[in-house]
């Protein structure tokens, strides 16, 4: 039996909107693409789906710097303003615009929110924080910063960026690496942050590209993958950065055997 | 020791302030002594005055005297109308009906009060204390002064009434000069010739002659509304529902000049204790006043939308010192008056807001409302923006402003870049010390140990070195971060994680002490 594309092409549209991932039509946000056609067509929206969130896991600075490169993408059109959350902890590291200025993101268009509290109180406040953040359609991305976020809770925020039309991104630093251990929660998809070694540089005991070891566990509608990709920054132009695929690791020689030499000296 | 105060049945068992305490207990062996506490009577007038509030806005303390009497002042122009019970001659019913619930609701609360009212200050204050008339119970309308008639009803009070310093009253009074009405009939050159300018001028300003300027507390808003209720309010719904209908009664005020408020307060005002008057003993019994929780709100845009100044209040009314009354409360908890006050407003001309996808303008608007909302639930110092600042400092290159105060900058250009050298997403506030073996004098190390992780080095770049600001007008002090030259490096380690890492101070030729190595950020 014949389906004409119309009827299947209008199913499909059923489905998605179901699923909270409308493909076409209007009225649904924005994909935040990768600028990188080997990843945007590997996600079934062509992008990280608008109006909906998105776990980001893995170490402190390169998960921030994934988060803050996905959110500068995110604020390319007309730059809308951009709020990050985060607990309010004196001892941890804190953002430095600057910094996160290399990723893509425009400092002066974010807004920090930092939780007061600790522990379970201080996750509400900030999914409460966050769930307002994203129901606001003026802003252009939300970014936050919380460990505990069960089902329920992930599935309230991905009503209210549906609500919204916002982007969210959930940056959990402290799950653990074994993601069949995490709790499932309710978010379109979640990706898992590694440092990889930078990409060649000459001579070979410097930095080269930051690289990162990207992998995809679970997407909505799509199949889990793993990419190396690279940030090319471009010092003189900070909104000119992006996204590319990292070509394969050759070999690499290890630290040049002459340095080894040097007079050491043990300090503080 | 003297008495310093004295209640009205003490006054009338004959004591009087001033007296030593052997002769008052003498007289009235009864009697119950309390140490004087000036600080706390102002603080509790300086609540009586707060609590007037609900007459007018205009309100201020006349001060404490000698003999513990306390005073008032309170500015009724145009508030009187609002308490007459019907419309015909609402000024002169007004104003009856306020002295009655001025005196009825002390009375209620336990303290003893006297009221006049008069076209001036001067005389409200004469008829209040020395005139027989002053309204000490409810129903009595000769306490109030008919408009220009001060000077038929201070003749016959004595000069003490002119708030006179007690030397001149003491030199009037050996000129036989006892009453108001007798410096009246005297020629006003000799008087201040032989007395000072004070009696003619007190004199001048009790008859409406000259103007007497008077400093409210605090400063009257100009922007407010207000709910009196009959039956007290005793439902948290009922009390939100009236919040509502005063904040878009204020805001419609607002529209009508285009201005919007920038902070709001609501007064909530509890009915109190106090219904047992206890007046029998000699001493003052003291008894509580309904209790006044305020809210204050601010925004970072001027606002006039009820719904956003109505969700900032919302967000703080749950968390009131003392909740709101519910059905089981106290009737002491209920709200009886409610004011909601534009402390601030700025100009905010008329602006099309629901227009969906509007644009930068409705963009603004949009993050405007949502830091109201973050600020008011954590407070304005947690929501934040970055400021860039002239410094090569990384910890002193970045502050950090708040997001409700400032505005915000255009968004429609990126900054230049600052810095040409990288910079980490993440910086730690505070540099952590670790343990680092490298080469001197300037190579980067090879390894190093923090937080018990330890860490071989597999690239590094380097060194940056910053020099300390030595034109800093305030340095740290000798021995905090920041005084020394930092060599920056930034490093990867076998797994492929980026650090920023730097070395405090130079290699010296004391071997014993070399320079300390720190953490300082994390690259992506």
């Amino acid at each position: 039996m014949a389906i004409d594309n119309a009827t299947l092409s209008r199913l499909r549209g059923r489905i998605s909107a179901l699923e909270g991932t409308a493909l076409d039509g209007s009225e649904a946000p924005r994909a935040v693409s990768f600028g990188l056609a080997a990843v945007d067509d590997h996600l079934p929206t062509g992008g990280l789906a608008g109006g909906s969130v998105h776990e980001i896991t893995g170490g402190s600075g390169s998960a921030t710097a994934f988060a803050a490169a996905l959110a500068g993408r995110a604020q390319r059109l007309h730059r809308p303003p951009l709020v990050w959350i985060a607990p309010r902890i004196d001892q941890r590291e804190s953002l430095y615009g600057p910094g996160l200025a290399a990723f893509g993101l425009d400092p002066v268009a974010l807004t920090v929110v930092r939780i007061p509290g600790h522990g379970r109180k201080g996750a509400a406040q900030a999914l409460w924080a966050m769930e307002e953040a994203l129901r606001t359609p003026a802003i252009g991305a939300v970014c936050a910063e919380i460990d505990a976020v069960d089902l329920t809770a992930s599935r309230r925020l991905q009503l209210a960026a549906e609500a919204g039309g916002t982007f969210g991104l959930l940056l959990r630093g402290s799950v653990s690496n074994d993601s069949a251990a995490v709790p499932p929660i309710a978010s379109v998809t979640r990706w898992r942050i590694t440092a990889a070694p930078s990409g060649p540089a000459w001579p070979t005991s410097l930095l080269g590209i930051t690289r990162w070891q990207v992998e995809l566990l679970r997407v909505r509608g799509g199949q889990p993958y793993h990419w190396l990709l690279e940030w090319r920054h471009d010092p003189i132009d900070e909104t000119a950065g992006g996204f590319a695929l990292a070509a394969a690791s050759g070999d690499r020689p290890a630290m040049p055997a002459a340095e080894q030499t040097l007079p050491l000296a043990r300090t503080g | 020791m003297r008495l310093a105060a004295a209640n009205l049945t003490a006054q009338e068992a004959g004591l009087f302030p001033g007296q030593t305490l052997a002769d008052a207990r003498a007289l009235e062996p009864g009697v119950t002594v309390d140490d004087a506490d000036p600080a706390g009577d102002l603080e509790t007038l300086s609540s009586f005055a707060t609590w007037c509030g609900r007459y007018t806005p205009w309100t201020a303390i006349d001060g404490l005297e000698d003999g513990g009497a306390g005073g008032l002042w309170l500015d009724i122009t145009g508030c009187a109308h609002l308490f007459a019970p019907t419309k015909s001659k609402p000024d002169e019913q007004g104003e009856t009906a306020l002295l009655d619930d001025l005196v009825r609701r002390f009375a209620a609360a336990g303290y003893s009060a006297r009221a006049g009212l008069a076209d001036t200050p001067g005389a409200a204050w004469a008829i209040a204390r020395f005139s027989s008339a002053a309204a000490t119970r409810i129903r009595n309308a000769n306490a109030i002064v008919p408009p220009g008639k001060q000077q038929a009803a201070l003749a016959p009070l004595p000069i003490t009434a002119l708030r006179l310093p007690p030397e001149t009253i003491d030199g009037l009074a050996r000129l036989g000069l006892r009453h108001i009405g007798d410096l009246m009939a005297l020629p006003r050159a000799g008087l201040a010739r032989r007395f000072g300018e004070t009696v003619t001028r007190r004199l001048d300003q009790a008859l409406g002659h000259l103007p007497e300027p008077l400093s409210p507390q605090p400063p009257a808003p100009s922007w407010r509304v207000c709910a009196n209720f009959a039956e007290p309010l005793g439902e948290p719904a009922s009390v939100t529902a009236v919040v509502r209908r005063l904040t878009e009664a204020l805001c419609e005020r607002l529209a009508s000049v285009d201005r919007g408020a920038r902070r709001l307060e609501l007064a909530l005002y509890r009915v109190g204790g106090g219904n047992g008057v206890k007046t029998g003993g000699v001493a003052a019994s003291v008894i509580s006043k309904g209790r006044i929780d305020t809210v204050t709100v601010g925004t970072s845009r001027a606002s006039r939308d009820p719904g956003h100044l109505l969700r900032l209040i919302n967000e703080q009314l749950d968390r009131l010192p003392e909740p709101l009354p519910d059905s089981s409360a106290a009737v002491e908890q209920a709200i009886e008056f409610l004011t909601v006050t534009a402390v601030t407003t700025a100009p905010l001309s008329a602006a099309q807001t629901s227009y969906i996808g509007g644009g930068q303008q409705s963009d603004a608007i949009g993050l405007e409302q949502l830091i109201d909302r973050l600020a008011a639930r954590f407070g304005a110092g947690n929501v934040v923006r970055f400021a860039p600042r002239e410094s090569h400092l990384p910890e002193r290159a970045q502050t950090v402003v708040s997001a409700l105060g400032s505005t915000a900058e255009p968004l429609s250009q990126p900054p230049p870049p600052t810095v040409m050298c990288p910079r980490p997403p993440r910086l730690l506030p505070h540099p952590e010390p670790v343990t680092a073996i490298a080469p001197v004098p300037d190579d980067p190390p090879l390894q190093f140990r923090w937080r018990r992780h330890s860490h071989r080095i597999a690239r590094a770049e380097g060194p940056e070195r910053l020099a300390p600001e030595w034109w800093h007008p305030t340095p740290l002090g000798p021995s905090s971060l920041g005084n020394d030259t930092r060599d920056y490096y930034r490093v990867e380690d076998s797994d492929g994680r980026r650090f920023w890492l730097y070395r405090d101070g130079l290699y010296s030729d004391d071997i014993a002490d070399p320079p300390r190595w720190y953490l300082h950020g994390f690259f992506g």
